[in-house]
């Protein structure tokens, strides 16, 4: 008996199929290629990140071109605005990039520094959002990560973040990144309680060498972990001023992110909107 | 490894993955099975094995009421070279424009004869309806006017040959006067769009050509029918001239100004 039309079309569906799961694991595995630290690849780099073969990679790497999610200039391959563009749907932080953003430029202007967004994914702050000033830029980039505990982003949201995310975080193997590194429980613990106490944490020269950077909470949108930055080189550098302004502007940011939470997230009764006092400022937790 | 994979075979599953993608857009960012399928045009069965490849490879993430796309791509999407490139060279004169006129700046470049907001900006309460990466039609706006006007010859022509999109009762969908304002930006350097991609927003913007290249275009946008007064486009002509001056070189010898 023959097979109907539709089971032929599901079997050929299911071979297109096959090869579609090598097809797309190969365009992963190039656009794996390009990081921060090497933008501009030749074929040659593909080849070698790779380990597939030249005419693979170049038949790859052309018809990516053509789709807009590389580009290609001079002899090197970087990740295209298409990519960019779709990218920015990402719906995880989506609302909480827009609301902020804003705030993020505001905040770059009173400060003269670069102001940041970042949450914790697992042990690390993913920067989301980096507002240069003029033309500092921080070291991090934009999607991507640095552990959280030697930074100001990381530290304001451990220090209010729920006993497992916290223990998480800080059970990790910790690197002195510069010699102002805290690398020793006791120290990132008393740190911590500083925090709770002042309402934002301060980075000096604990990630970079010559950087510092001033951090409060934000809470985020429904389980999320979030906070903002202002950053900038170490001179000069008014912590205490930066730091009411980053506090006042995290306040303000909360304040938005509560009146705004409506019905598509959980609302968080605990989580208050008026005072910027060190209690309001703990971001909501898994709990809420 | 299969290295002699047909070339068809390729195209045909990395272009339904680009329509997956494409079906999510600002207002879209949670897509169901069917809609995925309406909006991908694919079939659904297609639609839905795909779909779970995507989100094993992290592509896109599962949601209880559908799909969106993944945190993979946004982190791809970052590294975007020519908007890092053009971040350095452009952000400060984009800040110092916003300060100066207190409304709001933007920079964008042409894509499939559409237009791509790298960054916007605003040192005010005024705020674009727009996010960055957001898509509009280059000719409803000063932006994509200003870069249609410099660009290459065949992304105009494209776009003269359709019909030109209506956003607002301001867009402008008869060719000949977009033709005509084109010339005019040819030879001013300033495009205006008063009111055409958004009611009560209006936009003047100007291309940065570097070494007779078109690299990008800025703009400075505002509430009201027309903000294209001549303080506004001394201060935005000022801003071109300044990034041009600068640009490419190393931000290391670009000394704090």
């Amino acid at each position: 008996m023959g097979k109907s039309a539709t089971e032929t079309g599901v079997l050929a569906a299911e071979m297109d199929s096959d090869s579609g799961k090598s097809v797309l694991e190969r365009a992963t595995t190039i656009l794996a290629c390009f990081d921060h630290d090497m933008p501009g690849c030749t074929l040659k780099d593909l080849c070698e990140r790779t380990g597939l073969p030249k005419s693979t990679v170049h038949r790859f790497a052309e018809r990516l071109v053509e789709m807009g999610w590389l580009e290609r200039l001079g002899g090197e391959y970087m990740i295209g605005i298409g990519l960019f563009e779709i990218g920015n749907l990402a719906d995880r932080y989506f609302r909480l990039r827009m609301l902020a953003l804003p705030y993020l430029h505001h905040l770059s202007a009173t400060t003269r520094c670069a102001t940041q967004l970042a949450v914790l994914r697992g042990t690390n702050v993913e920067y989301l959002e980096i507002v240069p000033y003029r033309s500092f830029q921080p070291p991090s980039h934009e999607g991507g990560l640095m552990p959280a505990y030697c930074t100001a982003l990381g530290k304001a949201i451990l220090a209010f973040a729920p006993p497992a995310d916290l223990e998480r975080a800080l059970d990790v193997q910790r690197v002195r990144r510069t010699p102002y590194t805290l690398v020793s429980n006791g120290m990132l613990r008393d740190e911590l309680a500083r925090i709770r106490a002042t309402g934002v944490a301060i980075d000096r020269e604990e990630s970079f060498r010559g950087i510092s950077c001033v951090a409060a909470g934000i809470g985020g949108d429904g389980r999320t972990l979030a906070a903002i930055s202002a950053c900038g080189r170490s001179v000069p550098f008014d912590a205490p001023q930066i730091a009411n302004q980053v506090r006042r502007c995290a306040a303000a940011i909360r304040g938005r992110l509560t009146a705004t939470r409506g019905n598509a997230t959980r609302s968080c009764p605990r989580y208050a909107t008026s005072a910027a006092s060190a209690v309001d400022h703990a971001p909501p937790s898994v709990s809420c | 490894m299969d290295i002699d994979v047909d070339l068809t075979s390729d195209r045909t599953v990395l272009s339904r993955a680009a329509k997956i993608l494409e079906a999510f857009s600002g207002s879209r960012r949670v897509l169901s099975l069917n809609a995925l399928t309406e909006r991908s045009n694919l079939p659904k069965s297609t639609t839905h094995r795909l779909a779970g490849r995507l989100v094993s490879l992290g592509w896109l993430e599962r949601q209880p009421d559908g799909y969106r796309i993944g945190m993979s791509l946004f982190e791809a999407g970052r590294l975007a070279e020519r908007r890092i490139r053009l971040r350095e060279s452009v952000f400060p004169s984009l800040q110092d424009l916003a300060m100066k006129t207190q409304l709001a700046t933007s920079v964008a470049v042409l894509s499939n004869d559409e237009i791509v907001v790298l960054d916007h900006l605003s040192a005010s309460r005024f705020r674009l309806p727009i996010y960055n990466g957001a898509r509009l039609p280059a000719t409803c706006t000063a932006l994509g006017k200003a870069l249609l006007a410099r660009g290459p010859a065949d992304a105009l022509d494209r776009v003269l040959d359709n019909p030109l999109p209506r956003r607002t009762d301001g867009s402008i969908v008869d060719p000949v006067v977009l033709a005509n304002q084109l010339v005019t930006i040819q030879e001013t350097g300033v495009a205006v769009a008063n009111e055409e991609a958004f009611a009560g927003i209006s936009c003047v913007a100007a291309p940065l050509c570097v070494d007779g290249g078109l690299v990008a275009a800025i703009s400075i946008s505002g509430p009201g029918q027309r903000i294209d007064s001549s303080a506004t486009v001394t201060a935005l002509l000022g801003a071109v001239r300044a990034i041009c001056a600068d640009y490419g070189t190393p931000r290391a010898m670009v000394a704090d100004r």
